[in-house]
């Protein structure tokens, strides 16, 4: 009798330790999968953007917060997508650089790892004057302009936050890209806000 | 069971055998139990030490533009993975061999690689923690919790993969079956590991089969040991009851040989002083015999004659009555006969005197010889002629005088003056003359002779015979004629023979006996070496 007794009590101590644990879990999954504001993209390339577009290729934008580290996964899983699309689209990340950051503050192992990927140029975005050209809200926003100059796709090419791999992002910018469907697609996309509360508010 | 164990086994040693065995392996399971937890106490402490090290290192802060606060990585890897931890730790620290302690750990070990694999973006690398984990737990050699194991990971990969494959299959498109691929290897893995923990059990049951064997054994050896020291301890005391036994017997042993030494003290003396008694007493008899010579001489003395002549002179007219008396002419020639009789008997007794004179400083070199043994002194040597001494035995011995009617005779080679003990030949020869007179007073009456030779053999050495026509010895008393106490004649005292043959051998020489029966003589031989004993040492 006393020993079903300490067997019920293990057991229910033991229950009570799993529904926590799976409940944080459960918290903790909920947090990742949570994607970040989508980007209001103009339809076609924005004129007064610095950036210019290749001609007779497609370009591809992505705008990154240098210090956020889902955005790892990001440029990660963008090499691969360049290699499944080669000669395909030009690319440009922009790092964003807050208002009243110092002009090294984007000089992260972000910066470095993006400058690693072939045919990539990579910019200073200084207080998000270009981001907020292309509407974009959150680091890992990727913006695909056919050479037409219309968005084909705007949207995440990550999963979740941080996690590299197959995304449904990457797979239809590569399904645009080979195919040339005109069909605007867009993903979720997960990463950091790029602008912190006070430019948030102000955009607004 | 070891075979060589078995002889010790008897009636219910099989019994407690097994059940010891029992306890051995219990014993042995529970040790493994309380190593393999130790084991993971420390590694749920490392698991959840690293969760936060790699979500520090990895993601630190989230940001929104130049702001940022902590990761929810850092906060899940603190949070959770101390909640995923602390249960196992607990259970590992107070319970260590307890069943519900690894079915939590093992259930604790896979959601650290769930965490993990989270914490790690789903990276494909981080699945070998689920591997890794198995192998640990398979520590335990306890193949039921890696049922737990493996259910909790598999349900992880199909929820997951249901509702977000890319986060552990690293695709979009997962198909929903594709869990079953991970857990076939997980299973493939499990199956290993069971077998691995199956045959580790047998491995400590097998163990705990040969130790209780070889306790028992060791037992049964103590045991037999204990008895050998109980028998050891019993003969040992055995023994001391018998050596203080001896050791009583050996004091009264000492006891009997301090009386028997003072008895043979007592006998010794007794022995010398019969010797001396003996040998004194036969020199005795030459004193005896020279005594009553003297005497005789002197009560048969012509002396008388002289004391007349004298009172003749002294007479007034002794010259008128010597010429007027008709046989006056004779005085004269009576006078020189009176004195060449008197002169006779100062001659024999001079030379009885004389005799008596050696006699007694025998009689005293005797007592003398026989002090210097007793104080350990040595023998006195002199160059002496052995004629001259055989017949001065032969004198003393009163054997050549005119009333004995036995007949001496003496066989001599010629050989020069010996070096000789001469009081100890004079002992020797004085016994066997004796020894003879009486053998021929006792044989056929007149036709006694004894014979005295002495001649030199090839060696150098002198032998001295002493002859008989006696009574001859029996071949039976031949054996013990030396012995000290035997003796044939009702007289005798059995000393005499004893003594010359003691005193031949300290001279270095022999004596020896012969005789060819009872009435047929007897010789007795006394050997002495070239040189004597003393000086040839």
């Amino acid at each position: 009798m006393k020993l079903a007794a300490s067997r019920v009590r293990d057991l229910l101590i033991g229950g009570a330790w799993l529904v926590v644990i799976l409940g944080a879990m459960g918290l903790f999954t909920r947090y990742t999968e949570k994607p970040g504001e989508a980007a209001s993209a103009p339809s076609l390339w924005p004129k007064e953007s610095s950036l210019h577009a290749t001609p007779g290729l497609a370009t591809l934008v992505l705008l990154a917060h240098p210090m956020c580290p889902c955005t790892r996964a990001t440029l990660e899983d963008l090499a691969r997508l360049l290699v499944r699309v080669p000669g395909k689209v030009s690319v440009h990340v922009l790092f964003i650089r807050p208002v009243g950051t110092s002009s090294e503050w984007e000089r992260s192992d972000l910066w470095a790892l993006a400058r690693s990927i072939p045919g990539v140029a990579v910019a200073i975005d200084p207080a998000g004057v270009e981001a907020n050209r292309f509407g974009g809200a959150t680091s890992g926003e990727a913006l695909l302009y056919g050479t037409d100059g219309r968005l084909k796709f705007a949207g995440g090419i990550t999963a979740s936050r941080g996690h590299e791999g197959d995304s449904p992002g990457a797979d239809r910018i590569v399904s645009l890209l080979m195919t040339g469907s005109a069909e605007l697609a867009t993903a979720p996309v997960f990463g950091c806000p790029l602008n912190g509360p006070t430019l948030n508010e102000k955009a607004r | 069971m070891s075979e060589a164990s078995l002889p010790l086994l008897a009636g219910g040693g099989e019994v407690a055998l097994s059940q010891r065995a029992s306890v051995l392996f219990q014993e042995h399971l529970d040790a493994n139990y309380r190593r393999t937890s130790r084991i993971f106490t420390g590694l749920m402490f490392v698991q959840w030490v690293s969760g936060i090290v790699l979500a520090v290192v990895w993601s630190p802060y989230a940001w929104a533009g130049r702001v940022h606060s902590v990761h929810v990585h850092v906060y899940t890897a603190v949070f959770l993975g101390a909640a995923i931890s602390s249960l196992p730790i607990a259970l590992t620290l107070t319970r260590p061999t307890a069943e519900s302690t690894r079915y939590a750990v093992a259930i604790a070990q896979m959601l650290w690689s769930a965490l993990l694999i989270h914490l790690s973006g789903g990276r494909i690398e981080t699945h070998f923690h689920i591997f890794a984990s198995l192998a640990f737990l398979a520590f335990y050699r306890d193949w039921r919790i890696l049922i737990p194991a493996t259910l909790v990971i598999a349900g992880d990969h199909l929820l997951r993969g249901l509702w977000w494959p890319e986060s552990v299959y690293g695709v979009a498109n997962g198909e929903w079956w594709r869990f079953l691929e991970h857990a076939f290897w997980v299973v493939c893995e499990d199956v290993v590991l069971v077998l691995a923990c199956l045959q580790g059990v047998r491995e400590l049951r097998l163990v705990a089969d040969r130790q209780a064997a070889v306790e028992l054994s060791l037992e049964r050896v103590n045991e037999l040991n204990q008895e050998l020291d109980l028998r050891v301890e019993e003969r040992t005391q055995q023994l001391s009851d018998a050596n203080g036994q001896l050791s009583a017997n050996l004091e009264s042993l000492n006891g009997m040989q301090r009386q028997l030494v003072q008895a043979s003290r007592h006998a010794g003396m007794a022995e010398v002083a019969t010797s001396v008694l003996h040998n004194v007493g036969n020199v005795l008899n030459s004193v005896n015999i020279s005594s009553g010579l003297i005497a005789e001489t002197v009560r048969s003395s012509k002396a008388s004659g002289l004391l007349k002549l004298g009172a003749l002179l002294a007479e007034p007219d002794f010259a008128i009555a010597l010429a007027g008396h008709p046989k006056g002419h004779a005085v004269p020639a009576y006078v020189a006969r009176l004195a060449g009789a008197l002169h006779d008997e100062q001659e024999k007794m001079a030379k009885e005197a004389e005799g008596m004179q050696r006699s007694i400083n025998h009689i005293k070199a005797i007592v003398g010889m026989q002090q210097a043994k007793a104080k350990g002194g040595s023998e006195m040597l002199e160059l002496l002629s052995l004629r001259a001494v055989a017949e001065d035995v032969v004198r003393m011995a009163g054997v050549s005088s005119e009333s004995s009617s036995i007949k001496v005779v003496y066989d001599f080679e010629d050989v020069a003056l010996t070096l000789i003990d001469r009081h100890k030949v004079y002992q020797i020869l004085l016994n066997l003359v004796n020894n003879a007179r009486h053998a021929v007073q006792d044989g056929r009456p007149g036709e006694g002779r004894i014979t005295l030779r002495l001649r030199q053999e090839s060696g150098g050495a002198l032998k001295l015979e002493v002859q008989d026509t006696g009574c001859g010895i029996r071949s039976e008393d031949m054996k013990k004629i030396f012995n000290y106490g035997f003796t044939t004649r009702r007289e005798g005292h059995g000393f005499g023979l004893h003594g010359s043959a003691c005193a031949a051998l300290e001279m270095g020489g022999s004596l020896t006996c012969h005789s060819d029966g009872p009435g047929l003589g007897a010789v007795f031989s006394l050997t002495l070496p070239p040189r004597p004993h003393r000086l040839a040492a």
